[in-house]
């Protein structure tokens, strides 16, 4: 058979480009089943977390042996000479681009990091000489045309061999020194499985691909290929047993559709000559996947009823917390109010021949007592809010009045630290509809309470306007907000770290119950803040009524 | 990524290209290779020689 001048190799132009006479069962077996179990691996890895640094490299390492297993696929199929000879030429390029992929991957997965650039760059100087050379006779000089094989020159029988050697004793050095230095039992273990898998994959592809140039024997070359489903066997344990990859992927569904697709696969196996041994193959392949899914799911169910158990107990052992908290705050408020009528009518001089001293120790003591109070009211309030057991009244009250009221209640306070209270507010009517104590409370005064609290010196602007909403905000130049801390804010008990420092009596509740009766009324509290040291502002948007 | 690491991944990829496409112009357009008819036919060949 000719095209023109040229020879053709001894069968039948192929049909779909891959459909020939010449590729044999396994050698479908071979290709097929790595580009579909690999790339459903991939594709799930990177569904699940796109941004990871040893996803993405995966991904460029299974894309590029995805590149060579369908050249190679063409290759074979193909009658045509020159198509051979450009299909060669181009596997020799690739495949130590293979490796040196598989070397990125190492480092990202063990290092998190990618190689240095002096690294890359012995790397590149590795590969420098194939990538001039492999367009050239050093690569494939030639081609037997009885079976389409080409001869290989230089670059293609000993150079791509010796990076890839290279590469795979690169990536060795690397293991066992990491091995070597990791004293996390659990790291260890994950760093030695995943390197056993990728060079069981490195491994076994070059050993097929050395058969082959060395012997002829390009069918059993093939079986070098199952080195790949080898290594995503282990990528799917890493993931399932140590959660590898930062991906909490459903292994049970991943693995069902793995073994679905190497059953699947069995289907190109058509001649009884090889059908023994696939079978047997796969069949090892599904009953190891399939005790691993087996045990997965075991532990999932177990790990399942642990988690609803403690969930039931931790919900009572809350509760009890919870009365206890209530219980004690209540008394412990009763107390303290008595206390406070009593040194009250010390110190504004209820009774009579009082000496000073005893009324001046009294306006202190009462001064504590009063912050007491104020410490167990909000510790009652927040469990009232937890409970879901607080009240507001809605009365129409004026929002503006209330600020300026705190203001310059809290004034002296922030006069004795040497800060300005600047409160500004635009022309307008203030007019909302609510609970007036709790919004005056722990609103408007914890904002501008924190505010001087947390500022060593210069000034709290307080603001307020109006539009479609009523917009109140507290802005101060103090400790700033890390981004950290800006999580916690508004939850429970979420000091900053600096925070508990500066204010030791804080309860960690008042931005909590702030953001509770500012969401009661229908609006939303937030801050803003450029980091430590940069101030923060705390906005409160409410609707007007 | 650095400046240079990321220049050098480029130049590296860019280099990959064009020898792909020095492959397909070598062996495609130009047909620059031998053909050997028979494996046993150019060992004799050899041995002859």
């Amino acid at each position: 058979m000719t095209i023109g001048t040229m020879p053709l190799c001894p069968w039948e132009a192929p049909t779909f480009f891959i459909i020939s006479e010449n590729a044999y069962p396994l050698f479908y077996y071979a290709h097929f089943v790595p580009i579909l179990v690999g790339g459903l691996l991939v594709a799930t890895l990177l569904w699940q977390n796109p941004r990871s640094l040893a996803i993405r490299m995966l991904s460029i390492l299974f894309a590029i042996s995805m590149a060579w297993i369908l050249l190679d696929l063409l290759m074979t199929a193909t009658n045509r000479p020159d198509a051979v000879v450009f299909l060669w030429s181009a596997v020799v390029l690739i495949e130590p681009l293979v490796y040196a992929a598989a070397l990125f991957l190492f480092y990202a997965f063990s290092l998190n990091k990618l190689p240095s650039f002096i690294e890359q760059a012995v790397m590149t100087a590795l590969v420098a000489p194939l990538i001039v050379l492999a367009p050239t006779a050093y690569n494939i000089p030639g081609i037997y045309i009885e079976d389409c094989n080409a001869d290989e020159g230089f670059i293609a029988s000993h150079y791509s061999y010796g990076i890839e050697i290279a590469f795979t004793l690169w990536i060795l050095f690397l293991a066992i020194r990491l091995i070597m230095r990791t004293t996390d039992a659990t790291d260890r273990r994950k760093i030695i499985l995943f390197t056993v898998g990728l060079l069981a994959f490195l491994v076994s592809f070059a050993s097929g691909n050395l058969i082959g140039t060395f012997t002829g024997d390009w069918v059993t070359a093939q079986y070098g290929l199952f080195g790949l489903p080898v290594f995503i066997g282990f990528l799917g344990y890493l993931v399932a047993r140590f959660q590898a990859f930062d991906v909490k992927v459903l292994t049970a569904q991943i693995l069902v559709v793995a073994t679905s697709v190497l059953v699947f696969s069995l289907l190109f196996i058509r001649t009884i000559e090889n059908i023994r041994i696939i079978t047997v193959i796969t069949f090892a392949l599904i009953c190891a996947l399939g005790y691993v899914l087996v045990k997965n799911v075991r532990r999932e169910i177990e790990q399942r009823i642990l988690i609803q158990k403690q969930e039931q107990e931790l919900e009572v052992a809350n509760k009890q917390q919870e009365n206890l908290l209530h219980f004690i705050s209540h008394e412990v408020k009763g107390y303290l109010t008595e206390s406070e009528a009593g040194f009250a009518a010390i110190a504004e001089g209820d009774y009579e021949h009082t000496p000073p001293k005893l009324k001046e120790m009294a306006g202190g003591a009462l001064a504590t007592v009063r912050r007491g109070v104020r410490t167990v009211m909000e510790i009652l309030d927040a469990s009232n809010l937890k409970k879901g057991t607080m009240s507001y009244r809605k009365d129409t009250f004026d929002f503006k009045k209330a600020v300026l009221d705190i203001a310059a209640e809290m004034k002296p306070a922030a006069a004795e630290k040497g800060l300005l209270i600047d409160a500004t507010i635009g022309e307008g009517l203030y007019m909302l509809k609510g609970d007036e104590d709790k919004i005056r409370q722990h609103v408007i005064r914890n904002l501008i309470d924190n505010a001087i609290k947390y500022t060593p010196a210069g000034a709290v602007e307080v603001r307020l306007t109006d539009g479609d909403k009523l917009r109140f905000s507290v802005k101060d130049n103090g400790i700033g907000i890390t981004p950290e801390d800006m999580k916690n804010l508004f939850t429970e008990g979420g000091h900053g770290k600096d925070s508990i420092k500066i204010n030791v009596h804080s309860t960690g509740y008042g931005l909590f119950i702030a953001k509770e009766i500012v969401a009661a009324h229908g609006g939303k509290i937030w801050a803003e803040s450029d980091g430590t040291g940069m101030g923060s502002k705390f906005v409160v948007e409410l609707p007007i009524s | 990524m650095e400046r240079r690491t990321h220049t050098l991944l480029s130049l590296v990829i860019a280099a990959v290209v064009i020898s792909l496409l020095s492959i397909y112009w070598r062996s495609i357009v130009q047909k620059d290779f031998y053909i050997v008819e028979s494996e046993t036919a150019e060992l004799e060949q050899v041995e002859s020689l």
